[in-house]
């Protein structure tokens, strides 16, 4: 994992929950709760978190802050969720979104 | 400075260019002036359906179903893409006694030739899928389409100007008078008068402050809706949809149910409508406010209203961000039909307004029809009432 253990600004890393497992594109990824989403995602070293719709470029992680909505995937079946202030709960389904995504199955568990 | 022409229309929506383009198209010089900017009006804040399945039996359906097949060669004789689609829609019914009012509506509009039906529970799941388990059934039409307003009034505007139509924004009317050989003069915002034989009012939900710069009171109102827009998703269902509550209220009001917050209900006149644009937005609709004037503000009550109905009738929609809440004004009548045709004693004046909620789906039959009363040519349809009448605002 990647993580800034000694941040400047914040400090050094103390998680505030517990370990929980997550599936990313079919992959498990270990997370912490109530972590963003992006930010798992970054530690687990994935940069590229969609396509876009016209041209299927690579884009991820911009603003960081929930304005830009260029890190949106589809979490638990629902595309365009901002990953960068969407928190982690245990056993979150992630895919990689192209385009503007599909509706997945599922009980689109995510408030 | 001084211009001349044939035909002076004013106000620039999708109705005074489709009037600006057939006019022009029948030999007629053509200038138009609107106030604002182009799409400023009703037509640049609405929805974008040709929806025949709204409509009673009656002139106003066979005019939508003539408008509709106009649409589906438009984009041939203007030269360029308007959005045409044809996605059908299917108006979802909650109970029993709504379905007793919308079977006898479907065979009523089943015997006028409108390709329309009743679906069961089962194909109703199979074509909207994510709609709440509430619904009984619905109607389905396979005709009801839809237009991109933007590109039919650009191609209104191109088309027309290459047969010589001049088109002007920001030039309002703002007085008129007739000179001593008869034809209007109407000075104009940039200082300018225009001479013209003939005058047609298209101002939309403001036609009758401009005509009240012809001495006449037309009976147009503004009816303020606002609608939400969503960011692009994938398509949620098949059509596009309505619900039946809304037209179970209009067709039997006995009926209407008894809600929590009536009061709130009455006065936003509460209506859903659900729609995919071509780009994969949809826009959620709407409200029907006779109180609002010519305020044109969106307000939170709406945002809640509206989001509340499509989360309790599609509940996958709680999970979609609103990007965009607009306004704009119905050009309404009492009678809930158009005006069209010369306005009595005032000789060379027309009327082409007062659509309402239909303003996109009858852009094309409107300007037809008025180039027909100007070249004297027999229509098809009857037309008696549509032409100005008086009635009590
Ligand atoms: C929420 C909502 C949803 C709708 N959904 C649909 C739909 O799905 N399908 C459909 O068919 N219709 C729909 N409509 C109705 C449709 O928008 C209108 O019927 C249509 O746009 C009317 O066009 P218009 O050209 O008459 O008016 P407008 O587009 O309002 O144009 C009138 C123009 O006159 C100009 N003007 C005013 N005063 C002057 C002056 N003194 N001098 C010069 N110009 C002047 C204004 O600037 C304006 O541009 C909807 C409307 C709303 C509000
Ligand atoms: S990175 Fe900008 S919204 Fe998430």
């Amino acid at each position: 994992m990647s993580r800034i253990a000694e941040h400047p600004i914040l400090g050094p890393l103390k998680p505030s929950g517990r370990e929980v497992s997550i599936l990313v594109d079919g992959e498990e990824v270990i997370a912490y709760e109530g972590e963003m989403i992006a930010a798992a995602l970054m530690a687990s070293g994935r940069r590229v978190f969609r396509y876009t719709e016209k041209r299927r470029e690579p884009r991820g992680l911009y603003c960081a802050i929930g304005r830009c909505t260029d890190c949106v995937m589809i979490v638990n079946g629902i595309p365009n969720v901002r990953t960068c202030v969407t928190p982690v709960e245990p056993g979150m389904i992630i895919e990689t979104q192209r385009g503007i995504g599909r509706w997945g199955g599922g009980d689109h568990g995510i408030h | 400075m001084k211009r001349y022409c044939d035909s002076l229309v004013i106000g620039g929506g999708i109705i005074g260019l489709s009037c600006g383009y057939y006019l022009s198209r029948e030999g007629f010089k053509v200038q138009v002036i609107d106030s604002m900017e182009f799409g400023s009006g009703s037509s640049g804040a609405c929805d974008d359906m040709i929806l025949l399945q709204s409509k009673k039996p009656g002139v106003v359906l066979e005019l939508a179903m003539e408008s509709l097949e106009m649409y589906r060669f438009l984009h041939m004789e203007l030269g360029c893409d308007l959005g045409f689609k044809q996605m059908g829609g299917m108006i979802l019914i909650e109970n029993q006694e709504e379905l007793a009012v919308m079977e006898e509506f479907v065979s009523s509009q089943r015997s006028c030739g409108l390709n329309v039906d009743i679906v069961d529970r089962e194909e109703l799941r199979r074509r909207q899928p994510h709609v709440s388990d509430r619904f009984i059934s619905s109607t389905y039409s396979p005709d009801d389409s839809q237009v991109d307003p933007f590109l039919v009034m650009k191609g209104f505007i191109n088309a027309g100007q290459r047969l010589g139509m001049e088109v002007r924004y920001r030039e309002a009317a703002v007085t008129a008078e007739k000179n001593g050989a008869g034809r209007w003069q109407v000075l104009t915002s940039t200082g300018c008068i225009v001479e013209a034989e003939n005058v047609v009012i298209s101002a939309g939900a403001w036609s009758n402050i401009v005509g009240g710069l012809f001495d006449i009171s037309i009976p147009i109102f503004p009816r303020r809706g606002q609608l939400l827009i969503t960011e692009k998703i994938p398509p949620i269902g098949e059509t596009n949809l309505w619900s039946a509550s809304y037209m179970v209220t209009k067709l039997r009001p006995d009926l209407a149910k008894v809600r929590e917050n009536q009061s709130e209900y009455n006065e936003l006149g509460l209506g859903f409508s659900f729609t995919r644009t071509a780009h994969g937005n949809y826009l959620i609709g709407s409200t029907r406010e006779e109180q609002a004037g010519f305020k044109k503000l969106v307000d939170y009550r709406a945002l809640e209203a509206l989001s509340r109905q499509v989360a309790h009738i599609i509940p996958l929609m709680r999970h979609v961000h609103i990007i965009r809440h607009i306004a704009g004004f119905r050009p309404a009548t009492p009678d809930g039909k158009m005006i069209l045709g010369p306005w009595p004693g005032k000789e060379g004046l027309y009327v082409a307004s007062g659509h309402e909620g239909d303003g996109i789906a009858m852009a094309p039959i409107t300007g037809k029809l008025l180039s027909d009363i100007f070249t004297g040519r027999k229509s098809i349809t009857n037309m008696k009432e549509l032409i100005p009448r008086c009635m009590v605002v």
